[in-house]
């Protein structure tokens, strides 16, 4: 890593560690290894979304050419959007690709992330599965975003008839993880799901 | 907000501060390699920030850092921002001025200057172990006729051990003034040298029994290796500087280097002086040189009668040198006379280590033996 990067990242980490806005804006950045090239990002659902309430973690990789060449991020927390990709945790986010600027900070990347997951952009998915249904069935697209919120990011909305679908397909045999993801994409139908699993 | 400002010196001199530094890096401006310089939207940066959004940025043009604008032209036509400079100065907010990073040049030619010291060291190691050894042998040959076997083994022991702890040191001091990848390097070296030691005690214990110790003569693949690193020893200067192709002349001529080392007082260093100049047949000399075709049936005959009817001394001293350049049966590869030397294979078959009882010239070749190893092994690095 060059000097640059390295002071830089030093000089970003205590802006964030410091700023005042983290109890308000709800992010937050933790160091996995000395040489500042493997960070940990954490962002607290927005309220009046589907992800309020939810803690979410990020990968935040940094490459040798930082802050010329963008950081590479990406979710470790599952989530339900249409703008990352639910199986991989990949964000389609301009900024972090062509039109990353070196002033950007990791402060400022996560702010636009917090951003997306208020205004997601269907048109532009990263997961087509899940813009379809956002657009097409938005109730269904806002109970499943809810239901993966309180599934892997520690929500608080409980969904009773969505948590008995999954137990049906986990008497089935399937695994946990699986049987949601297979039932959100099939817009919670238990029969198309079990014909998905088992075909 | 500019009259608080101007109220409270402190944050001023905060904001002031971060006004005269660049806004990507955030180091402070200096008059050397972060010369603040304006695109041509108005934004400042300095220069060695600037060259790096040229050199890792997606557009073909220059990118504002912060609007992104294109200032479409290259960084030496960006104009250096002298407000800010001026201002920076005055306030004493002015970075210290760095010089010019070094070129890939300059790492290459101190490359060079590595491998250069290397061998220098090398050769230096050439000429102190070729000293020390012909010392060491001259004594060794005098007291091997009244020691016993155990205290022979012990003297060789302690002589190989010494050579290996010469090598080592000397080629450790190359090292001092080299980068951290010797470091690796040394490790490498001192594993080889380990192995190497470990499989000189593995010959040692076979020195005990005379016919087992034939197991440890090398195999025919390590003779032209062991005959090169044997040359560059004992020959003069102007074999070191071009070593040349195996043949019969240089083996005779080796031979009798050889023989000036290992032979008794009636092998005198004086007759091989004299025979050193020309490979002809001589009354007392028994070792034919095949230096052509036409003489191969005429020397054959002189050649063989030496193992048929051998004196003790010289032939100890010529099984000797078998053991370090023959094949693994102890045949010394006469490729001119292949044919020949196999017709007569019945009369070599007759030479059996028990015709030599005197095991002392045989360490002496064992000991030239593992510092060969070693010099090759230095070679190889």
């Amino acid at each position: 890593m060059s000097n640059i990067a390295f002071n830089r990242l030093q000089r970003e980490c205590k802006e964030v560690v410091t700023n005042s806005e983290i109890s308000e804006t709800g992010i937050m950045i933790e160091i996995l290894n000395e040489n500042l090239t493997e960070i940990k990002g954490h962002i607290r659902g927005p309220p009046d979304t589907p992800y309020a309430g939810g803690m979410f973690d990020l990968d935040i990789k940094i490459p040798d050419q930082y802050p010329f060449s963008p950081p590479n991020v990406k979710f470790s927390t599952k989530i339900w959007h249409p703008n990352v990709s639910s199986q991989t945790g990949v964000i389609c986010l301009d900024i972090l690709k062509d039109q990353w600027a070196a002033s950007l900070t990791l402060r400022t990347v996560l702010l636009s992330i917090q951003a997306l997951m208020c205004t997601p952009e269907p048109k532009d998915p990263q997961d087509a599965v899940v813009a379809k249904q956002y657009m097409e069935k938005p109730a269904v697209f806002k109970a499943t975003a809810e239901y993966w919120t309180t599934k892997f990011a520690k929500g608080a909305v409980k969904n009773a008839g969505y948590q008995a679908l999954v137990d049906k397909l986990k008497d089935m045999g399937v695994r946990e993880e699986e049987a949601v993801s297979v039932l959100s994409c099939n817009n919670w139908d238990i029969n198309r799901s079990t014909v998905y699993i088992f075909s | 907000m500019s009259e608080k400002n101007t109220e409270n010196p402190e944050i001023l001199s905060t904001v002031l501060a971060g006004y005269c530094q660049c806004q990507v890096c955030y180091q402070p401006f200096n008059e050397t390699t972060k010369l603040a310089r304006s695109l041509h939207c108005g934004h400042t940066f300095c220069t060695e920030c600037i060259r790096n959004v040229q050199n890792y940025g997606n557009s073909p043009h220059l990118e504002c850092p912060t609007c992104r604008a294109e200032t479409k032209s290259n960084i030496e036509n960006v104009a250096p921002n002298f407000s800010i400079m001026e201002l920076a100065r005055n306030f004493g907010l002015l970075g210290p001025p760095v010089d010019a990073p070094r070129t890939s040049s300059s790492c290459c030619s101190n490359k060079t200057n590595r491998d250069e010291m290397i061998d220098n060291k090398f050769r230096e190691l050439l000429v102190e172990v070729k000293s020390s050894l012909i010392h060491h042998f001259d004594v060794f040959r005098i007291k091997s006729q009244l020691w016993s076997l155990a205290e022979a083994e012990r003297e060789v022991s302690n002589m190989a051990e010494a050579l290996a702890g010469a090598v080592s040191e000397c080629y450790y001091d190359s090292d001092d003034n080299s980068d951290a990848n010797s470091e690796d390097q040394r490790v490498r070296t001192m594993l080889r040298f380990l192995a190497a030691r470990d499989s000189d005690s593995e010959t040692t214990e076979d020195s005990t029994d005379f016919l087992e110790s034939n197991t440890t003569v090398p195999d025919r693949t390590l003779g032209g290796g062991f005959y090169r690193n044997f040359r560059r020893l004992f020959g003069d200067e102007n074999e070191l500087d071009d070593p040349g192709v195996v043949s019969g002349i240089e083996e005779a001529a080796a031979y009798r280097r050889f023989r000036g080392l290992f032979g008794n007082d009636n092998d005198s260093i004086s007759q091989v002086s004299t025979t050193s100049g020309s490979f002809g047949n001589h009354e007392n000399d028994h070792f034919c040189p095949f230096s052509d075709d036409d003489n191969i049936s005429e020397c054959s005959d002189d050649y063989y009668p030496t193992l048929v009817m051998p004196e003790t001394d010289e032939e100890e001293t010529y099984k000797s040198f078998r053991c370090l350049f023959g094949d693994e049966n102890g045949n010394l590869d006469f490729s001119d006379d292949e044919k020949e030397f196999s017709d007569n294979e019945s009369s070599l078959s007759s030479v059996s280590t028990e015709d030599f009882p005197n095991s002392h010239i045989e360490e002496a070749g064992r000991v030239l033996h593992r510092f060969l190893l070693l010099s090759a092994l230095l070679n190889e690095e």
